[in-house]
């Protein structure tokens, strides 16, 4: 195992941890905390600068910036964590399985995975969001899709590891199905590398989902998420600067906070590095 | 080695004709018809319909539109635009060399700033500068790219008027979008240098030079970069897909041209031969460019090439 963790790490993995917590409770009771209501439009506050009333300013509508930066922390979280279990249980499934019967199985199912990867994430989504159509759900789809490949290939890699050692030999010489092994046997194995994996993964499905939504391919809802808050913002660059920066901070924050997070467990797990 | 060379070949066409076989289904999969784009909601008779959808291919079955379209790409025919007739080839020809030279140099900007600051990082490791250089690296994969464009713009353009904030022409426009895509690339460079290196310390081989008593500065330097640069390499590959692929946002947010800019404005438009089109040519290069790494690797690591 490392050494002591520094003054450094723990600092900052309590900070992290401190900014998750506090996302979180945004997207659970946004009510409770924003100061108006994210659908109020102030006809008498258009183009606020930050300060006064509203803490964050108000964009061309009126509405209150820093209300809707708390409201969008709910579809960031959403589309996040659902995109990693719908996309990583899939790659994982497919991982695993090519992992363990290895042949055709294998080949086939890893060639599929070579061709998913041969076109960048963010294209790909792209793609599998303007043919679904724009909505929140095929948001998650088109991102979930994206992030196949990477859980396929990590866990390929791990199965092909632990199926040869010989405690699953023994399961296999007693009788044990296929399915028994795999999920009771090799599953909690992988079980460390997944949560690194998955934990990276909703940081980066935050970042790709608010890149959709950011062209234009998200859902077109009363209350806007973070990328089309930043789409808004762009527009009135020049006059309204807050607009583009209060939501894209946010989403750096909360992505910074995920990935250093990822980094820690990876640290721990892994104790080659560091 | 020749075997390696061809079998790696074989495998680099293979996936290349199911990426085209996915692009080409999956795209079939959109709603409407994409005869409606074309006639953009002029009322036409059924025969001016007919004889369209006869021009582009479109009254055939699926499969063999399928093989017909198959054979077309072999030539270098990617079809023509629903929107305005001119050959897909040609139009992403004019549209690549912009990106292409976006792509390069946020590249180099990655490369020089990333193995910089990885190496400085790995070296100094544990103390406040690593933790500094960290910790931007983080910042710097963490921020979305569209964001980054968009405080860029606010400071150079906006504020200090010394860069263009969008548009077309010069070097100077060329900046900006490259800063952007450079400041992402460099992160991903430093953090995965930075962790290449601190592997390869742990090796006996270093703990045997460091017994013989050759100062730590050759040990790093010599020894330790030689050896750790190697799966860099693998990065780079990655890193220019992430970076092609990147261009759509980017182009985008500073309304230039290029490659990215068309694959968006014909997803939009539903603008099915160059969507298909422009990602294959991106999925191309993708794989033509693992393909190079992947022998690459063969020279530069002795291991790989006897094994």
């Amino acid at each position: 195992m490392n050494a002591k963790r520094s003054l450094f790490s723990r600092a900052m993995i309590t900070v992290s941890v401190l900014m998750i917590a506090c996302l979180v409770l945004f997207a659970l009771v946004p009510g409770w905390i924003a100061p108006y209501s994210p659908t109020e439009m102030n006809g008498a506050a258009i183009l606020q600068a930050p300060g006064g009333s509203h803490l964050l300013g108000t964009d061309y509508f009126g509405r209150d910036i820093l209300t809707l930066v708390i409201y969008g922390s709910r579809d960031a979280l959403i589309i996040g964590i659902s995109a990693v279990l719908l996309g990583g249980g899939i790659g994982a499934l497919i991982g695993a399985i090519a992992g363990y019967s290895g042949g055709f199985i294998d080949a086939v199912l890893m060639r599929l995975i070579d061709t998913l990867m041969t076109i960048p994430g963010i294209l790909l989504a792209l793609t599998v969001s303007a043919v679904l159509g724009p909505s929140k759900f095929n948001l998650i789809i088109a991102v979930s899709i994206s992030i196949i490949p990477s859980f396929a290939r990590v866990l390929r890699g791990q199965v092909l590891t632990i199926k040869n050692r010989t405690f699953i030999e023994a399961a296999r010489s007693i009788g044990t199905s296929h399915l028994r092994i795999l999920f009771s046997h090799i599953a909690p194995h992988a079980f460390s590398s997944l949560l690194v994996m998955g934990t990276i993964g909703v940081g980066s499905a935050i970042l790709m989902g608010s890149g959709l939504s950011f062209l234009g391919l998200g859902s077109s809802e009363e209350i806007p998420d973070w990328g089309s808050l930043l789409s808004e913002g762009r527009s009135y660059i020049s006059m309204a600067w807050w607009i583009a920066t209060f939501p894209g901070l946010a989403i750096t924050l909360l992505v910074v906070s995920i990935n250093f997070l990822g980094d820690e467990l990876q640290s721990a797990i892994g104790p080659r590095k560091g | 080695m020749l075997r390696t060379i061809l079998y790696r070949l074989l495998v680099s066409i293979v996936v290349l004709l199911c990426t085209i076989t996915l692009v080409f289904f999956l795209l079939h999969l959109l709603p409407g018809d994409p005869i409606n784009i074309k006639i953009a909601g002029n009322p036409v008779s059924p025969e001016v319909v007919a004889k369209l959808k006869h021009e582009f291919g479109l009254d055939q079955p699926l499969h063999k539109q399928y093989l017909q379209y198959l054979g077309k790409v072999f030539r270098g025919d990617f079809g023509k635009s629903l929107v305005d007739n001119e050959p897909v080839m040609t139009k992403l020809m004019a549209q690549f060399p912009a990106t292409l030279w976006l792509t390069l140099l946020s590249m180099a900007i990655s490369i020089v700033f990333g193995v910089l600051l990885g190496v400085v990082s790995a070296v100094y490791r544990h103390r406040s500068l690593d933790h500094l250089i960290r910790l931007l690296s983080i910042f710097g994969i963490s921020m979305p790219t569209f964001w980054v464009a968009i405080l860029l713009v606010l400071l150079f353009s906006v504020n200090l008027q010394w860069l263009p904030a969008s548009g077309v022409g010069g070097f100077q426009y060329l900046i900006l979008p490259a800063a952007t895509m450079g400041i992402v690339g460099s992160g991903l460079i430093a953090r995965m240098v930075r962790g290449s290196i601190l592997e390869v310390v742990h090796e006996p081989f270093v703990r045997t030079l460091r017994a013989k008593g050759l100062p730590e500065r050759s040990v790093m330097y010599q020894h330790v970069l030689r050896n750790a640069l190697i799966p860099a390499v693998t990065m780079m590959g990655m890193l220019l897909g992430e970076l092609l692929a990147g261009a759509v946002v980017i182009e985008s947010v500073f309304a230039r041209q290029g490659v990215g800019r068309v694959i968006l404005d014909a997803i939009l438009a539903k603008d099915l031969p160059v969507v298909q089109g422009a990602i294959l040519l991106t999925a191309s290069i993708y794989i033509l460019v693992n393909l190079l790494v992947d022998l690459s690797y063969a020279i530069i690591d002795p291991r790989i090439r006897q094994a």
